[in-house]
């Protein structure tokens, strides 16, 4: 380079700090900022509509949502007036299904996929096919053929074993990429030291593996809760969440799926922070177990 | 759920036999690794198969069908290929869904590489470090179908920034290229997806040894030198990963399309949806397979340059 450049940079360097600070803050602007509008237009008045102005401060959209089915002095003819929150139940109980199940068969894999075995490639890449393959795709392939089965279509016989497939390599690539960073100089002490292979995994590496796990239960929790592309065609006519926020976005917009949206979000962030005090915890407690057991190594 | 049914009575003979067959099982797995592995990868494996393995089969035996009044009918043809690889739409479809895909895969990086980087060198406290990235990735975990919904008020013809404009003086008129058009589906779209990215940028950031960095400063490189012959190679992996996640989501992005991009310009997923809103079950089947294809052959093309395992 030339001797021009670091003048440049000299001059430029004052600079550089606040405008990297001011566009992390114009990219959390855009993150967060539509939230905050969504939030707002949640309180609508009764008679105003899904964007501004806002006609009044009430919380009639709440309730509506508590009260589905209700007529109001102020519902008119389009109003969609389905049970949000029936759906709501419905989709956490499959997501709490679908997170048990989907980091059980991962973490099981992972150990296999550790250890390494005769065609793992090929494995990875058909458990990653649950990524790749389009949702819609999935959605239609499998409606047809339960279709042709006379399978009956419903939320949790049907949907379960596509939101687990959808769930199940996310759960796999966060025990991988753990077990890279992963040192297993405690898994070698325990098996030099006289213990069987079960005894080192139930006694070793799975309090190790505690965040790992937590991680793949968020993860599977929140994406079951938010799938809608590969179920959309399968839960027959009780839907979950998302499938009846589509619905009712395609006919029709009320602040009431403002009211939803702010509701789930905060649950979102609740869950989110629950995730982060368990991990805080259990991080601790496998760090107070590898220096309890007086790894000269220290940390890690 | 309630627990009606009250505990089988204690059969202590059996318990015994069982426990020794768990014990000599475990003991022949102890032996036998290889046979364990196969065990702990197998149920995975099996739900795997099915359900993609299914779908997969079915859209392509019914992409061969027709479709009647009452539901598909096996009448096997080639019609469904014909009709839509012989017809324009489905190739401008494909061509636009392409266009669309690399424009937001393009602006997600250019957007995001700024963020990641601010994170990792720019803010200098760790504490602030972890909160910002948090506040990065936590809407990864809302809602997508929300974070959607939450442009139309922001859009709109009486949208915030409409009227801030217009309160600004900037325009006269409130503009109508914010909502329903092409621009703010590929404004929604960055907005999903840059959370896919700043999150595995960061992450390979983080993996750079600081020495590194160090020596690039001792030696007289540039900062911007320091950037393309450091740093851009040595994140690879994340922007790959991030690069992977935004292509695979793009190709079967439909519900942006509809609900903020106006639904007049659909993709190839779209495409299908509107299919079968008519019950086209049998072309939207075919679509369903060129989609799949050219899905997985350009997933293949990306893997190529870089291993999902070694992130």
């Amino acid at each position: 380079m030339t001797a021009r450049a670091p003048v440049i940079a000299s001059v430029a360097r004052p600079l550089i700090r606040p405008l990297y600070l001011a566009y992390l803050g114009f990219i959390l602007a855009v993150l967060y900022f539509p939230f905050v509008v969504m939030t707002i237009l949640s309180f609508q008045g009764p008679r105003g509509g899904h964007t501004f102005p806002l006609r009044g401060v009430s919380t009639i959209w709440y309730w509506k949502l508590f009260n589905p089915g209700k007529l109001t002095p102020y519902s008119d003819v389009g109003e969609f007036l389905g049970d949000y929150l029936a759906s709501l139940q419905r989709s956490v109980v499959l997501a709490v299904i679908t997170m048990l199940i989907s980091t059980a068969l991962a973490l099981m894999a992972a150990q296999a996929f550790r250890r390494g075995f005769k065609g793992s490639g090929l494995v990875f890449y058909l458990w990653l096919l649950g990524i790749i393959v389009p949702g819609i795709t999935v959605s239609l392939g499998l409606s047809l053929w339960f279709r042709r089965m006379d399978l009956p279509l419903h939320w949790l016989t049907t949907g379960l074993p596509v939101h687990v497939m959808w769930t199940l390599p996310f759960s796999l690539i966060i025990f991988l990429m753990f077990f890279n960073r992963f040192d297993t100089s405690l898994e070698d002490a325990a098996l030099i030291l006289g213990a069987t292979r079960w005894k080192t995994f139930r006694h070793v590496t799975l309090p190790l593996m505690q965040p790992a796990i937590l991680t793949s239960l968020l993860f599977a929790f929140t994406l079951s809760l938010d799938e809608f592309q590969r179920s959309l065609l399968i839960t027959g006519t009780d839907q979950t969440l998302p499938l009846m926020v589509m619905a009712s976005v395609t006919t029709r917009i009320t602040p009431t799926l403002y009211a939803l949206g702010t509701l789930t979000t905060l649950l979102s962030f609740a869950v989110v922070g629950a995730y982060l005090a368990l991990l805080t915890y259990s991080l601790r407690k496998s760090r107070r177990l590898v220096e309890g057991s007086s790894n000269p190594r220290g940390s890690r | 759920m309630r627990q009606t049914h009250t505990p089988p009575a204690k059969a202590p003979a059996l318990e015994v036999s069982t426990t020794l067959v768990v014990r000599r099982g475990v003991a022949f797995l102890e032996r036998h690794p290889g046979v364990a592995s196969l065990l702990l990868v197998l149920p995975g494996t099996i739900w795997m198969m099915l359900f993609v393995g299914i779908p997969l089969a079915s859209i392509v035996l019914f992409s061969f069908w027709r479709s009647g009044f009452a539901g598909l009918v096996p009448d096997y043809n080639v019609e469904n290929y014909a009709a839509l690889l012989g017809g324009r739409t489905f190739w401008r479809i494909t061509f636009w869904t392409y266009e669309v895909v690399i424009i937001a895969l393009a602006g997600v990086i250019v957007l995001a590489y700024p963020a990641a980087y601010a994170i990792w060198r720019v803010v200098r406290d760790d504490r602030w470090k972890t909160a910002v990235l948090l506040l990065c990735v936590v809407p990864f975990w809302t809602s997508y179908l929300t974070r959607t919904i939450t442009w139309l008020p922001m859009f709109g013809r009486e949208g915030v920034v409409n009227r801030v404009l217009l309160a600004l003086g900037v325009i006269g008129e409130p503009l109508e290229i914010l909502l329903y058009t092409p621009y703010s589906m590929m404004w929604g779209l960055w907005s999903l997806y840059i959370v896919f990215m700043i999150g595995p940028l960061y992450h390979s950031m983080t993996k750079i040894d600081e020495d590194v960095m160090s020596a690039a400063a001792m030696l007289g490189a540039t900062p911007l030198r320091t950037f393309f012959h450091v740093v851009l190679p040595l994140t690879r992996p994340g922007l790959m990963a991030g690069s992977l996640f935004v292509m695979v989501l793009g190709l079967g992005e439909f519900f942006t399309e509809r609900v903020i991009g106006g639904a007049q310009n659909p993709m190839l997923a779209g495409l299908i949806l509107r299919q079968i809103d008519i019950f086209q079950w049998a072309s939207a089947s075919a679509i369903a397979v060129t989609l799949t294809v050219l899905t997985l052959v350009t997933v293949s093309a990306m893997l190529r340059l870089f291993d999902l395992r070694k992130v």
